[in-house]
């Protein structure tokens, strides 16, 4: 990629481009080998993912899924994409470690054996006295949610992703010349509620009647992880069906696809004909056929009106959609 | 444009020498071995951090944050060793001169310690508050510092409900009332034997 | 009065006839509710009618009513909304006009790039006071800025109803409050009467040809007629 497009910030010293990992807080500039200590504000740093995937990478990635998803050729071939966005959604990532102190009550069974009325000896389980406990807690913290509303996108989270590839320092300025930055509408704080409500819920044993517990977060590693998604758009009949395509590995996240209309005209065709030659014969020829015919719609379970409609009127039996995501 | 900042990176470089720092995995604070000292990145700018060296054999030295504190129980306030032994039921004799010394919280600094192993490394340092002895000089080799002081301090409850007997602990009441304050950290290192992938403290019994 | 960024803090006269301020320091833009600066932002989004009008149609279908519905007008719509973050993190949302429909009230936050408005892009300014939507948030406020939302109101007909629709330009996300009753079948116009006209041409045919066995001929070589022709037309709509 050309330098005028990078989108990341580059390394104080050198100018170069620099990669990161998520949950460390150093890097190593590539080009002059400085080691590089990474802040942000308010303790959060803020990454994104760098799309591999160019807008016509994405359609043909779209095509791609088309013709292995059971979406029609026919349709398929007759599709047109319009436009295409490059966004970048982002994610919270939240590290640590959660220490502090639970103090729990749990119920216990006790065996206890007794003689039934034979005299023979027998054994069944009670309930027995509460037991208290406590135990002091070191856990580690890793947690994930989308910032913002992300449901029209299909993308839930990149816990894998986030932490295998390189990502790049955010610089706003020139990720917006790149696409459309999303804005996390969920708060810091509410990450921090989320993850430690998870922690606790995840770590109570299941027995517990009563708890108590007092946890901090230590070594708190806030990121905000802005992951790059092509959202394209085809054209059919005036109606726009929107698709959203992974920018990094090219998967389908979200689509609806058409299904291929089949046209049926055979079938009401030769009955029409059929019903109105007997009648025009004789009337009671007319009625027998169709009580013949009523009863071949009932053994098919389609004898109302709706089912005589459709027999006779749906000459266009539209195909099942395919929707991904 | 509504924008939130950017993100930031300092270069590590020794503010005094110039020397390059090396950036281990997980590190928080950088030493210089050129020039004796340690560096913590701070808003935009690298500020000094001072290390003390505590004397003992060892070819590794791991990284202790040291805090003195004070606890509130239900049962009083504990501000004295001689008054947190009592507190943690250790009989074991104390020099009278260090009776009424405050007491001071272990509390691992070292980089990519499991959690569970932090909790028992700064409670078994806690409990036995040895003797410390201090030399000059900077540590050869120096494992990475992956906790800052804030995050040290953080841990500073945990770890002393920790050095505490279970019993103690079974009343909820009790724990409701601990509270515990500590004053400035500072950041010592201790020496410690490699044996395969432990570490020994040789003098205080010790193993991490 | 002298007022404060709330972006930047810089300071600013306020002229007590305008309600709308930017900040020439830092470009944010906020209106002033009392003596406080609130943020305001809005969403770049370009109309496209069809967009919402195929959001609809998903919504209908996926409701199991009928997905083509009787088009009528399309309103386009930028409503200025007062959002509050309250201590849970979670984001309300207020209208900050009286809301057209009553659907306008059940609108949430999509995931949007928030942007100040740019110095002559027109914004209409609130008419709810700050103080007046904030009665009915409950919760404890930590953030307060105002949004200019894009949406679509459609108007439609279905089975002779007339009925309402908002659709958020940002996510598509459609704001129905009643849908129409779920009907079975939808028969287009066109079929209805390219049966009829068979029907027609049948009827015609078996009055003015008397011979029954010669009605059947003809009758077998209008369907067969009819069959290649109508498959042709059909075609088109696959």
């Amino acid at each position: 990629m050309a330098a005028a497009e990078f989108g990341g910030i580059g390394c104080p010293q050198c100018g170069g481009p620099l990669n990161f990992r998520e949950g460390s807080l150093t890097t190593l500039c590539g080009a002059c080998r400085t080691a590089l200590a990474v802040t942000g504000s308010a303790g959060i740093t803020r990454y994104y993912l760098e799309e591999t995937l160019d807008l016509a990478g994405a359609r043909s990635a779209a095509r791609r899924f088309l013709a292995t998803a059971g979406v029609d050729d026919a349709v398929a071939s007759r599709l047109r994409f319009q436009g295409g966005e490059l966004c970048f959604l982002p994610f919270w990532r939240l590290r640590g470690i959660a220490v502090g102190w639970r103090w729990l009550e749990r119920e216990t069974v006790i065996e206890e054996e007794y003689l039934d009325e034979q005299g023979m000896t027998r054994r069944r389980e009670q309930k027995g006295l509460p037991e208290q406990q406590s135990e002091i807690l070191a856990l580690p913290v890793e947690y994930s949610s989308p910032a913002c509303d992300l449901s029209p996108y299909g993308l839930a989270g990149i816990a894998t992703v986030s932490s295998v590839l390189a990502l790049k320092g955010v610089s706003f300025e020139r990720l917006a010349r790149r696409g459309i930055v999303f804005d996390p509408t969920k708060e810091a704080e509410q990450i921090r509620r989320e993850a430690m409500g998870l922690l606790r819920e995840r770590s109570l044993p299941k027995e517990t009647v009563r708890h108590e517990e007092r946890l901090e977060l230590s070594g708190e590693q806030l990121a905000l992880i802005y992951y790059p998604v092509w959202k394209l758009g085809f054209l059919r009949d005036e109606r726009l069906y929107p698709v959203m395509v992974d920018a990094v590995n090219g998967r389908l996240l979200k689509g609806r696809f058409p299904g291929r209309a089949t046209v049926r005209l055979a079938s009401p065709l030769a009955t029409v004909t059929l019903l109105l030659f007997a009648f025009s014969l004789q009337v009671t020829a007319g009625i027998v056929l169709t009580a013949l015919f009523l009863g071949w719609l009932a053994s098919r379970g389609e004898v109302s009106s709706a089912g005589i409609a459709r027999h006779f009127f749906l000459l266009v039996v539209p195909g099942k959609e395919v929707e991904h995501g | 444009m509504a924008r939130e900042p950017d993100l930031r990176v300092i270069p590590l470089i020794c503010p005094d020498c110039g020397a390059r720092l090396p950036a281990e995995e997980g590190s928080v604070i950088f030493p210089c071995g050129e020039c004796a000292l340690l560096w913590e990145p701070r808003e935009e700018a690298l500020v000094r951090r001072e290390l003390r060296l505590l004397a003992g054999e060892g070819s590794v030295h791991v990284s202790f944050w040291l805090f003195p504190f004070r606890v509130t129980t239900a049962g009083g306030e504990v501000t004295t060793l001689g008054e947190y032994r009592r507190l943690t039921g250790n009989s074991n004799r104390l020099e009278p001169e260090r009776q009424g010394m405050p007491p001071l919280l272990f509390i691992p600094a070292v980089a990519g310690m499991p959690p569970h192993l932090l909790l028992r490394a700064g409670r078994l340092l806690t409990l036995r508050s040895p003797v410390l002895t201090s030399r000059r000089g900077f540590p050869s080799r120096l494992m990475a510092i992956g906790r800052g002081e804030r995050d040290a301090a953080l841990m500073a409850q945990t770890i002393l409900l920790a050095t505490l007997g279970p019993e103690r602990l079974r009343n909820l009441s009790f724990l409701r009332s601990v509270k515990v304050t500590v004053g400035e950290g500072g950041l010592c290192a201790i020496p410690f034997l490699e044996r395969g992938e432990r570490l020994l403290h040789g003098e205080w019994s010790l193993e991490i | 009065m002298q007022v404060a960024c709330p972006h930047c803090g810089a300071p600013e006269t306020a002229l007590t006839e305008s309600r709308f301020y930017r900040c020439d320091y830092c470009g944010s833009s906020y209106v002033l509710q009392g003596e406080q600066g609130i943020r305001q932002y809005v969403c770049s989004h370009r109309r496209d009618d069809r967009l919402a009008w195929s959001a609809l149609a998903d919504h209908l279908e996926r409701n199991r009513v009928e997905s083509s519905p009787e088009k009528g007008g399309v309103e386009f719509l930028l409503i200025p909304f007062w959002c509050f973050t309250l201590e849970s993190g979670v984001t309300r949302m207020i209208p900050a006009i009286p809301p057209l429909v009553p659907e306008v009230a059940t609108v949430t936050l999509p995931g949007v790039d928030l942007q100040f408005p740019l110095s002559g892009e027109e914004v209409a300014p609130p008419e709810i006071p700050l103080a007046h939507a904030e009665q009915g948030v409950a919760g404890a406020i930590t953030r307060r800025f105002l949004v200019h939302l894009p949406l679509y109101l459609l108007s439609y007909t279905s089975q002779g109803a007339p009925f309402q629709a908002l659709v958020s330009g940002m996510d598509r996300k459609v704001y129905a409050g009643t849908l129409p009753p779920g009907i079975m079948i939808v028969i287009p116009r066109g079929h209805l009467l390219m049966v009829g006209l068979y029907i027609l041409v049948l009827v015609m045919e078996a009055l003015a040809i008397r011979p029954p066995e010669w009605r059947g001929v003809a009758f077998l070589l209008t369907a067969l007629a009819a069959w290649p022709l109508g498959y042709a037309i059909l075609r088109r709509e696959c």
